[in-house]
């Protein structure tokens, strides 16, 4: 009842006869013609780092040149967050062939900023040890997008089918494709089904 | 990219043994990262702790084919590398020059130079 009265006075009656009443029931009524305070609007907590002020925006044409160039370099703040972050093979170490599909990594193909990289060579080559099952196929496109030609041909690998007898124990004595598979490329000891296709299951 | 993924969401039924074989290794914690390689052809025997090159942070930049083999041939012990060289821009030093990367400097040394074990 009280309450409706005071809310109805506080609605029907003229200012100076609602400070009159109000200031009888409350304390620290503001006198008419007071300006009212500005209501204290809740502060968003900042979250997000505030990156300092940037020097002046360049036109769109170099604008655009580094969104480009910024889309081709994704930037980490650390390595640990590389490691962290990016796609595992079976041994928990980084899988660098789907990181580059992911677009996760776009390493450059030289210091010279104009040097264009090569399209990767699209060609698997079958590779038959003679064990049913254990049939190999070699790609050559996951294999150029990081290695020119010259980094395998013809030191290691001589470019003619047949030329080059391979065993599993020579990769693992650090031959053939243990010159970088073991020491900077996913090792062979637990990569199998990524070269012995089949393995990975009966469509491999 | 068109290669080849066969390993990704293709477990033959009949693999079940691989399988385990791969479960039974997964990666240990502190595991050394591929790629690190020590080199130290003079170092220690100047008494000053080898370096070890991360392979894969360069990765994260560059290509392989941007290095090798110009100027760094794929053989260890093939590169005959000391510091005066790269204060003249070879090898690392086409890099580490304090633009692109940052400098060999007397500040720097234990960046590269840190195997631990010495």
């Amino acid at each position: 009842m009280f309450a409706l009265a005071v809310g109805s006075m506080s609605l029907g009656c003229s200012t100076e006869t609602r400070y009159r009443v109000f200031s009888v029931i409350f304390d620290g009524v503001p006198p008419p013609g007071t300006p009212s305070k500005p209501r204290r609007r809740p502060v968003a907590v900042m979250t997000a780092r505030v990156e300092p002020p940037v020097a002046p925006l360049p036109d769109l044409e170099s604008l655009e040149e580094l969104v480009e160039e910024e889309d081709q370099q994704p930037h980490y703040e650390s390595f640990a967050e590389i490691l962290a972050v990016f796609p595992k093979d079976a041994q928990g170490n980084v899988d660098w062939v789907e990181a580059v599909e992911l677009g996760m990594v776009a390493p450059r193909p030289s210091l010279d900023p104009e040097v264009q990289a090569p399209p990767p060579f699209p060609v698997d080559i079958k590779i038959d040890p003679g064990i049913p099952g254990f049939e190999v196929i070699f790609p050559h496109a996951a294999h150029t997008y990081w290695l020119g030609c010259n980094n395998c041909h013809q030191e290691i690998f001589v470019m003619k089918a047949g030329a080059n007898p391979m065993s599993m124990a020579k990769i693992f004595e650090g031959e053939a494709c243990g010159r970088c598979h073991g020491k900077v490329a996913f090792a062979p000891a637990t990569g199998c089904p990524r070269c012995h296709v089949r393995l990975g299951g009966p469509t491999g | 990219m068109t290669e080849r993924r066969p390993t990704r969401g293709r477990a033959g039924g009949g693999l079940g043994a691989l399988a385990v074989l791969l479960a039974l290794a997964p990666a240990k914690a502190g595991t050394p990262i591929p790629g690190n390689v020590v080199i130290n052809r003079l170092s220690t025997a100047n008494g000053i702790p080898a370096v070890v090159f991360p392979h894969w942070k360069h990765r994260v930049e560059f290509r392989c084919y941007a290095c090798h083999p110009d100027p760094f041939e794929m053989r260890a012990g093939a590169n005959e590398i000391n510091m005066s060289q790269l204060s003249a821009g070879a090898f690392c030093g086409a890099c580490h020059d304090g633009s692109t990367a940052f400098a060999v400097s007397f500040d720097t040394c234990r960046t590269c130079h840190s195997n631990a074990e010495q």
